[in-house]
């Protein structure tokens, strides 16, 4: 069944669009010493990219097979991360960069799986440049798997409305409430190791008042929310085209 | 009975610009609606797939439902079948843009009561147009393959899950919060004494009117899954109307359950969730989501997220200092 171009294009346009803010995001944090999700947005970057050309072949910026090295190594990051937070969790000393949480690595480990799964069980469709998407759904004994990307598409999606939920959290601070919440940066970085208990990363569960992260923490952190609500609804979208 | 702040008014009335500090974390109720308002961003992309585009989505996945529907229904479905079959680029990217914004403006705190009461007319509006009032009037309703009508859990829900609490005693479940327990209670058991209803009304009572609907396989759905339906089908065999007669029974009996007592109430909802899941699988079909046609994921995750709603609260956490009666102004 043939897909709307202007569909593709348009979520295309979207990803591309993502990729670059996450990319000027990065440059701006790492110039004005805010805090990075330096795993976070290059993860974003890398699949912003490739949907985009998975969506419009034109956009395709790498040769086929070097995109499945990649999520395969985001997935793997971020498998690693998680389990180095079970394992803090559960007393045993491991390297940990301590700036996310357990739900933090497993929602991005679940992207980097559900962009692997994109292209390996993806049927090229044989597109020409230009027009429509350049994969369809499974066949043979892939799609008897099916399960699992609708399983990747409830979790995405249950990300994407969490994130949303959570998006009041770092909604701009005012008059006086400015000044509580810079006196309580500066006490909090005061205290050693403080900082890293700051800013609920994207796909972390909501966290109570006292960790809200201040502006200088977090730069612009409702659009880099956007950007992984966005991206989790482009991805279940293909996904879902993929059932 | 008067109610009580409303749970999102907070947010709304501080503007957009509102302060963190009066963010709270999701409650139950609050939850409930996230999960919801994933459904509802699931029907819209499924909305967004190949063949709703095209003049088959109108022409034969929206006439047909006009059959055996009384003149006045069938004549209105076959005229918007109509209308979607000419404009079918332009109305699917329309219903689907709705579903995206009542799924986002759910999951977004300042717009949940304008999402909700927006999601119940369009369920309304889809009941009718898009599922044939459920196949209630036309006969052909059957409880294991989504009747009375999976958008009408939504809409239904969509009250349910309203953000506003009502003055009183704590209510024993989350369900209640809004229209109070004298409301909720008749609620779940019009839900489930009606799926009772369906499971033994028409050709259901047959002896093989079961198997029949069982064994049905769609185009494209898993091997495994069209195996489990024929083996489904053969266990079910000539005892249609026995396996009927029993479904109707342990339905009738989880719609009774809001009035036991709670542990029975516990056991009863966790049966209603056991049973909204089988039903989902094996005489849904997942929805048929795999077939590329599917519209949303039928009524078995609804049916789930209900009863999880309905789910009863330990009796000594109602008599508890209910400090949350003054909270939940902030609360959603």
């Amino acid at each position: 069944m043939p897909h709307p171009t202007w569909l593709a294009y348009s979520f295309g346009v979207v990803m591309v669009a993502v990729s670059l803010y996450c990319i000027a995001w990065l440059v701006v944090a790492r110039r004005r010493r805010h805090q990075r999700h330096v795993d976070v947005n290059i993860s974003h970057v890398a699949m912003g990219l490739a949907m985009a050309g998975t969506l419009v072949p034109g956009l395709n910026v790498l040769p086929e097979g070097l995109w499945e090295v990649v999520f395969g190594a985001v997935a793997l990051w971020f498998a690693w991360h998680a389990v180095g937070v079970v394992m803090h969790r559960v007393g045993v000393r491991v390297q940990d960069n301590g700036r996310h949480g357990l739900s933090h690595n497993l929602i991005h480990l679940v992207m980097g799986l559900a962009m692997l799964y994109m292209y390996l069980a993806a049927v090229p469709a044989g597109a020409a440049i230009g027009t429509g998407m350049a994969m369809t759904g499974p066949t043979g004994a892939a799609a008897n798997f099916v399960g699992l990307p609708l399983l990747f598409v409830a979790i995405l999606f249950g990300s994407a409305v969490w994130q949303l939920d959570g998006l009041s959290r770092y909604a701009p601070v005012r008059g006086e409430v400015v000044g509580a919440m810079t006196a309580g940066a500066g006490a909090t970085a005061a205290t050693p190791g403080a900082s890293l208990s700051t800013g609920a990363s994207l796909g972390e569960a909501p966290r109570p008042l006292e960790s809200v992260p201040t502006p200088r923490q977090w730069l612009a952190p409702r659009l880099e929310m956007g950007c992984h609500i966005v991206m989790c609804i482009t991805m279940g979208y293909m996904l879902t085209l993929m059932l | 009975m008067g109610r009580t702040s409303e749970s999102v008014g907070t947010m709304q009335a501080q503007d957009c610009t509102s302060p963190g500090p009066t963010w709270r974390p999701p409650d139950e109720r609050r939850v409930l609606q996230l999960v919801l308002a994933t459904v509802w961003l699931f029907d819209a992309v499924l909305q967004l797939q190949p063949v709703m585009f095209t003049r088959q989505f109108g022409k034969t996945m929206i006439a047909p439902l006009a059959r055996g529907n009384p003149s006045a229904v069938a004549h209105s479905i076959t005229w918007v079948s109509g209308v979607i079959t000419r404009h079918s680029v332009a109305t699917d990217a329309a219903f689907a843009s709705v579903q995206i914004l009542i799924g986002l403006g759910i999951a977004w705190r300042p717009t949940v009561k304008a999402a909700l009461a927006v999601s119940i007319a369009w369920a309304g509006l889809v009941w009718w147009f898009g599922e044939g009032l459920g196949g209630v009037a036309s006969g052909v309703a059957h409880t294991v393959t989504g009747a009375p009508g999976a958008v009408l859990i939504y809409a239904l829900l969509a009250v349910l899950l309203w953000p506003v609490d009502r003055a009183g005693p704590h209510p024993p479940f989350t369900a209640a919060r809004a229209v109070g327990e004298r409301v909720a209670r008749p609620i779940w058991v019009l839900v489930w004494g009606g799926l009772a209803f369906f499971a033994l009304s028409g050709a259901n009572r047959s002896a093989e009117g079961l198997r029949t609907v069982l064994a049905q396989s769609v185009p494209g759905e898993p091997g495994w899954l069209a195996t489990l339906n024929r083996h489904a089908a053969d266990l079910v065999g000539e005892r249609g109307l026995t396996v009927s007669i029993a479904l109707a029974v342990v339905l009738g009996a989880i719609a009774l359950s809001v009035y036991m007592p709670w542990r029975a109430a516990r056991v009863m909802t966790a049966v209603a969730v056991v049973l909204a899941v089988g039903i989902w699988v094996v005489g849904e079909n997942f929805g048929q989501v795999f077939s590329g046609s599917a519209t949303d994921p039928n009524s078995g995750p609804l049916l789930a997220l209900l009863a999880v709603a309905f789910w009863r609260r330990h009796p000594e956490a109602d008599t508890a200092p209910s400090s949350r009666r003054v909270l939940t102004s902030e609360t959603v």
